[in-house]
C-alpha cells in the first residue's frame, strides 16, 4: 500500500465534501489560529511595553516617596500623597551622589485648563527641572527649555507639547505669546519635539513648567512626586542606587534598623518584573487557546467515528479485496491527520494575517508595536495539528480496522 | 486430469456469541479442481454463505482441514488471510459493493491498491478488464450513473483485476433484472471457458444450472453434489438459449 496515494486519496475524500470537511477542521483552525495570535500579539504587546519603558531610558533610576513592601510598588503609586521627598533631596543627590549619575531631574504634575483668549484646553502640566531634557533624552523643536534660574525662581514660562500647541494655535507662531493656567499668565518659550506615547503617557499632550512654579503657583505643595536620575553605564546602576539611598536615609534621619521611607528602583528591575508578568500572562493565554485545540480534537474524533460508521461497507469491501487491518488503520489515520494538518495550515494563515493586521493597526495608532511571528510558533502550529490528528484519529482508525469484513459488507 | 484447487475435510464451523454457541457447518467434505464452475445452492440458513466465507478466506474454520492449492490454510492468521484474498481470490457480491464516489476505473483498481503493483500498470490492467466487460466507454463514470447490469460488470472486472485463482460470486444476479442477470451469467460462463475457476452461490435452480456442477447445502451438510446434465447457456445479448 502506497503512503503517498493514501494522502492523495484522503485529500480527495476531504475535498469532495468541502463544507463538512471545513466544519470538521474548524475547531483546529480556530485553535491553531488562537495560539498563533496569542503568541504573536502577546509578543507584540510585550514589545510595546518594553519599548515604552526603554523610551524612558533603561539606565535610569527612579526614587519615589513612601515605603514599599518587599518588591511591591511604593505607597505613592497607590494614590496616597506622601510629602517626604523634596526638591532639596534631589539637589543633594545631584551634589553628593555617585559621579556616575549623569543627570537628575524631578517631577510634580497635575491637570489644568489652559486658556488662550476664548479657547480652553485641558491638559497635564509637568513641573520639572532644567535637566529634564538630559534625563529624558529629548529636545525642544522650537525656542528653548527653561533655565536653572527659572527652575528655581518661580518663573512664569512654559514649554508646550506638540499636541497642545496644535490644539491652541494650529500653525501660528507661538514663541513669546501668553497663555493662562489657574489665573497665572505664562510666557511660551518653547515647543517640545514630537515624541509620541512613551512611558504610558502621551508626551505631546502636556506642558512643561519650572518645578518651583508648579509647586507654589499651581499645586501649593513643597514635595516632589518623583526623582529620576540617568546613570552613565548599566554597570553603575547599582552603585548609583546605593549612593542615593545613603543620602536620602541620612537626610530623612532614618535609623539603621528602620525601613526606607522611599523606594529606589532601576528601570532594569522594572523590566524584569514586567517580563515575568507578561510571560506568565502569555503562557496563560496560550494554555487557554490550547483548550480550543483539545475541543477541536474531540470534534475530529467524533466526525471520524461517524465517518467510520458511514463507510462500514467500504471498509468491509476493502478488507474483502485484500486490505490488512493496518492498511485500514493507516487509511483513517492518514485521513484524520490530513484534516487536522490542513486545519492547522489554515489556522496558521488566518492567525498570521490577523497578527499582521493587529500590528499594522497598532503601529498606525502610534504605538511602538513590533510584528512578531516566529518560525517556532508556526512549526508548533503544524506539529500540534498533526499530533492532534494522530491522537484523536487513532481510536476511530482502530475501530475501523477491527470491523469484521463479513458483517461490514452486510451493513446497511 | 485437472489439478486440485480446494480440498476440505470434515470442516466444522460454530459461532460463539455471549455463551450461545451456534453450530453452522457440521462436517463438510468438498473438492474443487481448477477450471470448475460450481454452484453452491441451498436455502437461507443452510450455511452456504458461511461455507463461501470460509472458502473465500473471509472467515476461519473451527475444526477440520482446508487445503488451497495443496497448501494447508486452516490455521492462517488474519493478515495471512488478507494476503490470500489479495492474491488468490476475486469476489462478486449481490449488492455490487462499489465505492459510489470513485470512478469505475478506480473501483476496478481498488484491490491492486493493496499490492505492490505500480500505478501505471494498475491503470492499464483495470482498463483492459473494463474493456473486456464492455465498459471501456464508462471509465470515468461513477457507479450511480450506471445501470445495475453495468455495475455488476464493473464488479466482475474488479474481481478479476488481481488475476485470481478462483472467483466467488455471491448471488451475482440477485439484484438484477433477468436480462442483465443473463448477461452477467454469460460473462461468468465465458470466463470459465477461458479456464477460470468459478464458485457461484445462489438459491435459484435456473441460475445454478449455468454452472457445470451443483453442490446443495442443507442444515450445515452437503446434501447433494452432482454434474449438471442439461446446462443452461446464456447468450451475449441476455436472451435465453433455445
Amino acid at each position: 500500500m502506497n503512503f503517498v496515494e493514501s494522502i492523495t486519496g484522503s485529500w480527495k475524500i476531504i475535498t469532495r465534501s468541502k463544507v463538512r470537511s471545513f466544519l470538521t477542521m474548524l475547531g483546529i483552525v480556530i485553535g491553531v489560529m488562537a495560539v498563533i495570535i496569542v503568541m504573536s500579539v502577546g509578543a507584540g504587546a510585550q514589545s510595546l511595553i518594553l519599548n515604552q519603558i526603554k523610551s524612558v531610558g533603561s539606565n535610569t533610576v527612579g526614587v519615589m516617596p513612601g515605603a514599599a513592601e518587599e518588591d511591591g510598588p511604593p505607597a505613592s503609586v497607590m494614590g496616597i500623597v506622601i510629602t517626604t521627598l523634596t526638591y532639596e533631596d534631589g539637589k543633594e543627590i545631584e551634589k553628593k551622589g555617585c559621579d556616575c549619575i549623569e543627570a537628575l531631574t524631578m517631577y510634580v504634575s497635575g491637570n489644568e485648563t489652559i486658556t488662550l483668549e476664548d479657547t480652553t484646553v485641558n491638559t497635564t502640566f509637568t513641573g520639572t527641572t532644567a535637566s529634564y531634557l538630559d534625563v529624558e533624552d529629548t529636545s525642544v523643536e522650537e525656542g528653548r527649555f527653561f533655565s536653572e534660574d527659572e527652575e528655581k525662581g518661580v518663573a512664569r514660562v512654559v514649554v508646550l507639547g506638540d499636541e497642545v500647541k496644535e490644539k491652541l494655535f494650529g500653525d501660528q507662531d507661538v514663541i513669546g505669546r501668553k497663555i493662562r493656567m489657574k489665573k497665572v499668565n505664562f510666557t511660551i518659550i518653547g515647543i517640545m519635539k514630537k515624541r509620541g506615547i512613551s512611558g504610558f503617557q502621551n508626551q505631546d499632550d502636556q506642558v512643561f513648567i519650572p518645578i518651583s512654579t508648579a509647586q507654589k503657583l499651581l499645586l501649593g505643595i513643597d514635595h516632589v512626586s518623583m526623582v529620576r536620575a540617568k546613570v552613565d553605564m548599566a554597570e553603575n546602576v547599582d552603585k548609583a542606587m546605593e549612593s542615593m539611598r545613603i543620602i536620602l536615609r541620612d537626610r530623612h534621619d532614618i535609623d539603621s534598623d528602620e525601613k526606607d521611607d522611599f523606594v529606589v528602583r532601576s528601570m532594569a528591575q522594572g523590566l524584569e518584573a514586567l517580563g515575568t508578568v507578561t510571560n506568565a500572562l502569555k503562557f496563560f493565554l496560550v494554555a487557554i487557546s490550547a483548550i480550543a485545540l483539545v475541543v477541536g480534537g474531540f470534534g475530529i474524533m467524533n466526525i471520524m467515528l461517524a465517518t467510520v460508521q458511514e463507510r462500514t461497507r467500504e471498509i468491509g469491501l476493502r478488507k474483502a479485496v485484500g486490505a490488512k487491518s493496518r492498511d485500514i488503520t493507516l487509511q483513517f489515520l492518514v485521513e484524520s491527520v490530513v484534516i487536522t494538518f490542513v486545519g492547522g495550515v489554515l489556522g496558521i494563515i488566518f492567525g498570521v494575517l490577523i497578527s499582521v493586521l493587529v500590528a499594522y493597526v497598532a503601529q498606525k495608532m502610534g504605538y511602538k508595536w513590533d510584528l512578531v511571528v516566529t518560525l517556532s510558533s508556526i512549526l508548533l502550529g503544524c506539529g500540534v495539528s498533526i499530533g492532534i490528528g494522530l491522537v484523536f484519529g487513532i481510536i476511530p482508525a482502530r475501530r475501523a480496522s477491527k470491523l469484521n469484513a463479513i458483517e461490514a459488507l452486510r451493513y446497511e | 486430469m485437472s489439478t486440485s484447487l480446494i480440498r476440505i475435510n470434515d470442516l466444522k464451523k460454530q459461532f460463539e456469541n455471549e455463551e450461545v454457541i451456534t453450530k453452522v457447518l457440521h462436517g463438510i467434505d468438498l473438492n474443487i479442481d481448477q477450471g470448475e464452475f460450481v454452484a453452491v445452492m441451498g436455502p437461507s440458513g443452510s450455511g452456504k454463505s458461511t461455507l463461501m466465507n470460509i472458502l473465500g478466506f473471509l472467515d476461519k474454520l473451527s475444526t477440520g482441514t482446508y487445503q488451497f492449492e495443496n497448501q494447508d490454510v486452516s490455521k492462517l492468521e488474519d493478515d495471512e488471510l488478507a494476503e490470500m484474498r489479495s492474491k488468490k481470490i476475486g469476489f462478486i457480491f449481490q449488492s455490487f459493493n462499489l465505492l459510489n464516489r470513485s470512478t469505475t476505473l478506480e473501483n476496478v483498481m481498488l484491490p491492486l491498491f493493496y499490492t505492490d503493483m505500480p500505478k501505471k500498470e494498475r491503470v492499464k490492467r483495470a482498463t483492459e478488464l473494463l474493456t473486456k466487460v464492455g465498459l471501456e466507454h464508462r471509465l470515468d463514470y461513477t457507479p450511480n450513473k450506471l445501470s445495475g447490469g453495468e455495475k455488476q460488470r464493473v464488479a466482475i472486472a474488479r474481481a478479476l483485476v488481481n488475476k485470481p485463482d478462483v472467483v466467488f460470486a455471491d448471488e451475482p444476479t440477485g439484484n438484477l433484472d433477468s436480462k442483465s442477470g443473463l448477461q452477467v451469467m454469460k460473462i461468468l460462463q465465458d470466463l470459465n471457458e477461458d479456464g477460470n475457476t468459478i464458485i457461484l452461490v445462489t438459491h435459484e435452480r435456473y441460475t445454478a444450472e449455468h454452472a457445470k456442477r451443483i453442490v446443495k447445502v442443507r442444515d450445515g451438510l452437503i446434501e447433494e453434489d452432482y454434474r449438471v446434465e442439461k446446462r443452461q447457456w446464456a447468450k451475449q445479448n441476455g436472451e435465453l438459449a433455445k
